[in-house]
């Protein structure tokens, strides 16, 4: 062999640079007999301050390992720690390995509670299919009875009462199958300019003293959505605007052709689109904004700041938005400033 | 029998995790010492005093801080084999 090439490792200097953070323990005395580099900088000590303080038993069975929490001044991480009796320099010590797992943990949690949610969302999705047949059945029977009975007669009112009722019922079950994704959703092409002009067109006749400016930065392609929950999605956001400033202020829409010919990192956001094109709208409305605790729950199902019964919603507009825009494969973002106003940006992905 | 002191150090000392942990460090504490101790809680992120005087680094970590020099275990405390056999030596050397 040749005598030049270095050997392998060295054991002492591999522990000493290991990533992990490595405490040796005297098996008599439970105190700390050697630290390596990263324990010093995770711990925040020197090596004086650490050697010789006593660590503990470790209640670890070889071969396992336990998660723990590690606490310092300034930082609070999860580790994944082992313990492994072991010889060093003649002396009985247990190995303590403590691997940050802070961030796996973190995305396991996530994990879970996408599938949790993904669950909810395919019960929730059947529910709502099976409510409405149910529905359907009450409606439908009760409107023959319908032509059975005078109108001028007491059974009729209560026969109105019922129908009013269960139509209310199918209105509820149908927003909540737009935010659901597992439900049936089929897409027409349309015009985003003309779409949201017929939209604009409603709102700024039913009120007047709200002004809303549509302004189209660049030339916009076609765009293929559901008609219905689009139109639904964009109504409540508009509606929602006109509620932040009392029914009296400025909107204005802004409508964008964009292309990423790479990933496209939002700024001031945590957004990453995909390469690709996107139609972006934006919604700036001067009304009373929100705090930052408020905008963190405005997409969250009934949420709303406004007086519970008030009439003017229970809380589903933003978060059937919000569905709604997922189940185009888009993204919603909010930014407010109290007393400022509110920007809702959606990204919209289409093909070419 | 002289009486034992001990502080069980944790993060979020209200979880449902930790209760359990409670419960099960009482349990085994109960069969081994009887009414002769006392357990104390200590939430690090809310104490972090107590933690800093016992030089607490990982938790769940319990301390046996009287009679006697303080005496810190740290890792799974339902691995109760192991557990049980420290508690037995905290006796002989105390008791």
């Amino acid at each position: 062999m040749d005598s030049n090439i270095p050997p392998l490792f060295n054991f002492e200097t591999m522990v000493d640079e290991n990533q992990d953070t490595i405490i040796l323990i005297d098996s008599e005395t439970y105190d700390i007999i050697y630290a390596n580099k990263t324990a010093l900088i995770t711990l925040n000590k020197s090596w004086d301050d650490l050697i010789g303080t006593s660590f503990g038993v470790p209640i670890i069975p070889e071969n396992d390992s336990f998660d723990m929490h590690l606490v310092t001044a300034t930082k609070e991480i999860i580790v994944e720690t082992r313990a492994q009796l072991m010889h060093w320099h003649s002396t009985s010590a247990y190995m303590v390995t403590m691997r940050d797992v802070t961030q796996q943990r973190a995305t396991r949690h996530k994990l879970r509670d996408w599938k949790r949610l993904q669950f909810l969302d395919i019960m929730s999705g059947g529910l709502c299919h099976d409510f409405n047949n149910i529905l359907t059945g009450i409606t439908g029977n009760v409107g023959l009875l319908d032509l059975y009975i005078d109108e001028d007669t007491e059974p009729y009112k209560y026969i109105k009462g019922i129908l009013e009722s269960a139509n209310e019922a199918k209105n509820l079950i149908s927003k909540f199958s737009m935010i659901s994704y597992s439900s049936r959703f089929s897409t027409v092409n349309i015009g985003i300019k003309d779409f949201i002009d017929s939209i604009v067109h409603v709102y700024r006749k039913e009120f007047p003293e709200v002004h809303i400016t549509v302004k189209v930065v660049n030339e916009l392609a076609n765009i293929c959505v559901n008609r219905n929950s689009m139109c639904t999605a964009l109504k409540n956001i508009i509606r929602n605007s006109m509620d932040a400033m009392y029914e009296r202020g400025e909107i204005l829409i802004t409508l964008e052709a964009l292309h990423f010919p790479d990933e496209f990192k939002v700024p001031d956001s945590t957004l990453v689109l995909d390469s690709g094109s996107y139609l972006k709208l934006t919604f700036e409305d001067d009304g009373c904004g929100m705090t930052k605790e408020v905008m963190s729950n405005a997409l969250d199902p009934y949420f709303s700041t406004k007086q519970r019964n008030s009439k003017r919603g229970m809380g589903l507009g933003l978060t059937i938005s919000y569905g709604v825009i997922k189940k185009h494969h888009g993204h919603i973002l909010l930014e407010s400033k109290e007393d400022i106003g509110t920007s809702l940006i959606i990204y919209l992905p289409y093909k070419d | 029998m002289k009486e034992y002191s001990f502080a069980l150090f944790v993060v979020n000392a209200y979880s449902i995790q930790n209760r359990n942990l409670v419960k099960y460090i009482k349990e085994l504490l109960d069969s081994e010492l009887g009414d002769f101790y006392t357990l104390k809680i200590v939430d690090i992120l809310t104490d972090p005093e107590d933690s800093k005087k016992c030089g607490i680094v990982v938790v769940p970590t319990l301390a046996k801080c009287s009679p006697g020099r303080v005496e810190k275990m740290f890792g799974n405390f339902t691995n109760s084999a192991v557990f049980r056999k420290i508690i037995k030596r905290i006796h002989d050397v105390n008791g």
